[in-house]
Parts: C-alpha cells; structure tokens; sequence
C-alpha cells in the first residue's frame, strides 16, 4: 500500500471561480473590459448567465459568466475581455473551463485563452474556441483545459477573450462556467499528503497487529 | 389663523351685482368684469340647450349661476361661498388654451372645529367647518373666498380658433365647442378645496404648514403622504406618474365602485428590475387588448438602424425575423407609419407589438392609424420605460430574451388607479405649474370632472355615481 500511495497528485488550486455571483469579481482582483469597436449605447459587457439562454453547468441556473454580440454595436467588432487575478504559475499550471453557446444557428462566436507576462499587455493565443466564420462554438457545456504555465515560475496575466468579426452578420453568445487554474504536481507530495501517508501506514500496522494477536 | 398674503390677490375691478343660488349651501357670485365686459357683454345672441339669456353676458351669468346651484345643493355651509368671477385674458394658442382659473383666496388653520391642527384650509371650507365668516366684511364683493376667472377669448382667432365656449345648460356641446359649465364646476371646484397650498415646483409648503390636501396625496413609492415629506422629496414626488395617489379610503372606495375595471397594460414579469405593470397607449388598428392577453411571452427588439434602434419600416431582415418570431416585437417609432411597422412585425411572426415611443409623455399616446390586416395588438410605451427595458434585453441572444411580459388587460386595476386600489393624481414630467398634483390623472375611466383637460363625455354631476369631486371634498372636511 505504501507504494502504491507513493504515486498520489498533489494538485494545487490557484484560482477556482463557478461565477455564482460575477458582481464580487472585480473586488477579487478580476478585470472585465469591453474593448469592443464601436460600443455605442446600450452594451451588457460580462453579464451574469441569462437561465432562458442555457442554464449553469453547475449550481444555480444563472451561475455562469456571459457575453453576447451586443457588446459592439451593429456591424461592428466584439473584443470582449475577461482577465483573471494575476497568478503565479509554472511549467504544469493548468486553466480548465466549460464553455457552451445557445445555437448552431449563428456563426461566428470566437473564445481565445490569451496569456501576458504581467502587466506588459503583450499576449500571446494559447487557445481559439470557435470559428469567426463560421458556427463552431460548442452548444453544450465543453471541458476545455490549457498549460498556461511557462519553463520556469513567473507572474502572468491569464485573458479569456469573447471576440465577434461584424456583428451585423456573426456571433450570438456564449457562457462560462466552472473555471479553475491548478498547479498540477505528481512527484513530491505536499505535507498534506505526507500526513495521510502516515495515518495510512498506522492504520495498516494496527491492523496487523490486531491480526497478529488474533492469530495467538 | 389666517394666512392671505401669498395666495391669489382679489382685486374686483368693478364689482357688480351678486347673485345668489340658494340651497345647503349659498354661493354667491360676485361679478368682477366691467362694463360690456364678459358677463356684462352686451351682444346679442339667441337662448341655446335651455339657457333663455338674450346676451352673451346673461347667458354666461346663467351657466354660472346653474354651477353655482349645483355646488350649492351638494355643499354643505352656514356661512355664503362668495365667488369674484370674471372674464379676462388667458394663455391660449390656435391649438390649446387655458379654459379658466380658480382657487381659494385666503386659507386659516386652527380654527375652531378644524379638523386637524397646523393645517391649511381653503377659507370657504374652514367658514363652513367652523359655522362663522372667518374673514367677515360688510360688502361681500370685497372679500370672496374664491377667485374665478375664464378665457374671454376662446374661440377667437389664435385661441383655439373656432372652439368657443357652449353656453347651454345640458352638456350638449358637441365637437366644435367647450362646455362651460364643465369649466365652471371644475374650476369652483378647485376653489372650495380641490387643490393643495403646497408649491410643487419647490416642494415647500405654504409657511412650512401643510394644505389638508398633503395629508391625502400620497406618494407609493415612499409610502408617505406630502405631509409627511420633505421638500426634495415633494419635488421628486410631484412628477412620479402612477405613484402619486390619493390616500383617503371614501375616494378610493368610490373609485373602484365608478371606474372601470381592467387597464390596457405591459406587464413585465421577468427579470426582476424591470417587473411591473407599464402605462401603455392603445392602437387604432389591429385587434383590441383582452385579458389575459398576449400573455407571458419574451419580448425581442427589432434592430434595424446603426445605433440599434428598430423602426421596422421594411420588410425584416432573417436576423429580425429569427429574434421576433413567435415574440412580442419592441419597435421604434418614427419615420413611418405605426401600422407599417405592425404590418412589418406581423410578417415575421411577432405575436404583438410594442413601440418606444419618442416622448416620455404619461400616459403614452394612442396609436393611430388604420389597417385591417393587422392581427396582432400594439401598444406604445414612453421612452424612459422602452430605454429601460432596452437595458434589460443587451443580455439577449439573437433568439431568446429573458425579458417576459404580457400585453392584455390587467385585470388588478381599474382605469386610473393603481394596482393597490388608490386612485392615480396628476404627476405629469416636467411638473406642469397649475395643474400637477392638484387633479385627478387623465387615465381615469369614465373621465371625470377634475382631470387636468376638460373632456367632452363630461355631465354636469359633481356627486357620485357620475364623479368623485364631491366625495374628495367631503373626505376633506365638506359636509
């Protein structure tokens, strides 16, 4: 048992977000950002999930983050930021996500995974859900999971980027849901882990030796 | 106590003969015009709807003095009304005018048999609770308790040109002319206490008392009557279209026994910053509202225009017709005719239409215009409530919206009341001087007698079961 135990990942969560209530994620360090050209009049920006539209993967039906084409106005170009708390990560931090639209009706629905080193602003795509020409956004929830991690540990700026070429013609809406960055490690098991080694091995000796006197 | 100074002046330029209806009450009407002047005009004219005058002064004379039999036989008072009526000037243009102008002279409070302390009462309201002339004189031309004045030129070139006032005694005016004794009831009305002595403008009440009004007009939103407010809240409070309401309970209870039940409404069910019931103007065109209506089905804009407004002027687009398909359709007004939009909404298969209108005006104008084709019902919405609404759909899809409403009848309401049962007062935005929070709102079904405009399914009732003008006052403090 002792071996087999030996084998066990001690993952760490950095950040874990189910989006059950999106007004609190600002004040947790989060960035929503509306660059969409031209944004003129009514645009929702990051909205919480619209139960009608699809419900949350998890929780409560409205426990999702999501945005649509109306983030720039008609004809225009949605870039639709949704940058999370500055994280330091390394070479196995892992962003996973569920991701989903509402239709194969309407092209053009686009999900980037965009990481910076932080604060330079220059990011490079790690990821593209969708097609802008076309209607390849999943429909249901989708697991979708990144290495945003580089050789070495560094602080960086992780962006999911909800992007529409012309909206006259393309995008619809997506939602996101179930959101995690996890430091995922299998060689050196943390403390923790260490102390359920050890109660482990104590239950297995108990155990043998109530074996043993048994045996007399 | 007596508080005259910062009320209408009385200045009888020329006091003429005073005439009295004698009944519960006596009103006498103390003619303020000069010679050939209003009621001492001396042109001819022929007798009209059983008033036998043989000038246009005695005919006049005549229509007052019913209005004043009328009030006097309703009204309860020792002590005689004194009315200064007479004939002058008023603001008017081809297309409207002020039919005429009333009000209390004086107010007293604390005086023995008022009601309630530190308030205001119109002078022939506390002469008649406290059974002596509080503001006595020797010539009762020189002291009325109400000042009346009437538009000498209506139906004059520029002043609604061609409509003058009718001078007959059986409300049969027909189109063409304003009935005068509606005028006069309304505007004696106001003089014996349809009014507040609070200054809506500002807020603030009349040497910092409140008009026995205030303890009655109430705002819904806070709960309180202008009593029991501040001067800022006073302010805000006298443009809050359907909720400002009368407070008392014989008001209302005669309300609901004469206004018609059900109200042409937009009620929003989801999502929760926007539920409510919508003030909606009706269409010409089209089938009538029902109850329940177009019941609980997702609204979806039409979007048509670069700034994402909809006129639906043209045929719709496959993005529009996908959006309001099987929806009730939000459409823009203007550019083009309200029944093409309907037309154009219909052919998509929008199951009901409502316009935004340009205005914010409340209650939203009717929608005009004819086509028999149209199938489904339209309504129009004042521009703040589409704006709001507006707001609330940016989270839609090209297809779904979680903005939920129904078009219908609300069958929780009667026509110029609120859904608790209170009777709506007129809080137009702006504040209009002279006629906010001081009639009755213009939504009210059948119409009644203090409204803000004179309308011509008018009587010549002031009692129930024609009209409310006589309960209010009675809630007041009238007998």
């Amino acid at each position: 048992m002792l071996l087999g135990s030996a084998g066990l990942r001690a993952d760490v969560v950095l950040l874990s977000e189910n989006f059950d209530d999106i007004s609190t994620l600002t004040g947790n360090g989060w960035t929503l950002s509306n660059q969409s050209t031209p944004a003129v009049g009514v645009n929702p920006g990051w909205f919480q999930g619209e139960p009608n539209t699809f419900a949350a993967r998890s929780g409560a039906a409205n426990s999702y983050i999501s945005a649509n084409y109306l983030n720039a106005s008609v004809g225009g170009n949605v870039r639709n930021w949704l940058i999370l708390p500055q994280l330091t990560v390394g070479p196995n931090t892992v962003l996973t996500f569920y991701t989903s639209t509402d239709t194969s009706l309407f092209p053009g629905d686009v999900l980037t995974v965009q990481v910076a080193a932080a604060g330079s602003g220059t990011y490079n795509t790690l990821l593209t859900i969708g097609d802008p020409n076309s209607a390849a956004y999943p429909t249901g929830w989708t697991k979708y999971s990144v290495n945003v991690g580089g050789a070495v540990p560094a602080n960086v700026d992780i962006a999911l980027v909800y992007s529409v070429q012309d909206t006259s013609i393309n995008g619809n809406v997506i939602g996101i849901d179930d959101l995690s960055v996890v430091n995922v490690t299998s060689a050196v098991p943390e403390p923790g882990a260490w102390l359920t080694l050890s109660v482990m091995l104590t239950g297995v000796a108990l155990r043998k030796r109530r074996q043993q006197k048994e045996g007399v | 106590m007596r508080n005259k100074a910062p009320l209408a002046c009385v200045a009888l330029l020329c006091a003429g003969s005073a005439v009295t209806a004698n009944a519960a009450a006596t009103i006498v009407i103390a003619v303020a015009d000069g010679p050939n002047v209003g009621f001492n005009d001396p042109t001819p004219v022929s007798p009209v709807g059983g008033n036998s005058g043989r000038t246009l002064g005695e005919q006049r004379l005549k229509v007052f003095q019913e209005a004043a039999r009328i009030w006097g036989q309703a009204l309860t008072s020792r002590v005689p009304i004194i009315v200064s009526a007479g004939w002058q000037a008023q603001s008017c243009t081809a297309n409207s005018a002020v039919l005429g102008s009333a009000g209390a002279v004086a107010v007293f409070r604390d005086f023995a048999g008022a009601p309630v302390r530190g308030t205001w009462y119109p002078v022939a309201l506390a002469n008649a609770l406290a059974g002596v002339d509080l503001m006595p004189s020797l010539n009762p031309a020189n002291a009325p308790d109400i000042t009346a004045r009437f538009n000498v030129n209506l139906g004059k070139p520029g002043c609604l040109t061609g409509m003058p006032f009718y001078l007959g005694l059986d409300s049969n005016e027909g189109s063409s002319a304003v009935d005068l004794l509606a005028v006069l009831l309304h505007e004696l009305g106001h003089g014996l206490g349809f009014q507040t002595f609070t200054n809506p403008q500002t807020g603030a009440p009349l040497n910092n008392l409140p008009s026995v009004w205030d303890h009655y007009l109430t705002d819904a939103s806070l709960n309180r009557t202008w009593a029991q407010m501040t001067n800022a809240q006073r302010v805000a409070s006298a443009t809050r279209t359907t909720q400002l309401v009368w407070g008392g309970t014989q008001v209302n209870d005669a309300a609901r026994s004469i206004l018609t039940a059900g109200a042409p409404a937009l009620t929003v069910s989801a999502p929760a910053n926007v539920v409510g019931s919508y003030q909606v103007g009706t269409a010409t065109f089209g089938p009538a509202l029902f109850s329940p209506g177009i019941a609980n089905r997702q609204i979806m804009p039409v979007v048509d225009q670069p700034n994402g407004t909809g006129l639906a002027c043209t045929a719709l687009s496959a993005a529009n017709v996908a959006a309001v398909s099987g929806k009730i359709a939000l459409v823009d007004k203007g550019t083009c005719a309200n029944t093409v939009k309907a037309a154009n909404v219909q052919a998509a298969g929008a199951v009901a239409m409502i316009v935004v209108d340009t205005l914010d005006t409340l209650p939203p104008a009717t929608l005009t215009g004819t086509d028999a084709s149209i199938r489904i019902p339209s309504v129009n919405i004042a521009l703040s409530d589409g704006n709001k609404l507006k707001t609330a759909l940016a989270s839609r899809t090209r297809t779904s919206s979680n903005v939920v409403a129904t078009v219908g009848i609300d069958l929780t309401r009667r026509r110029g009341m609120d859904t608790a049962g209170r009777i709506l007062m007129y809080a137009p935005n702006p504040v209009q001087p002279g006629s906010s929070v001081s009639h009755f709102d213009v939504t009210a079904t059948p119409n009644l007698l203090m409204e803000p405009a004179i309308n011509r399914d008018l009587g010549s009732s002031v009692t129930l079961p024609q009209d409310l003008t006589y309960t209010l006052l009675r809630e007041i403090g009238w007998r």
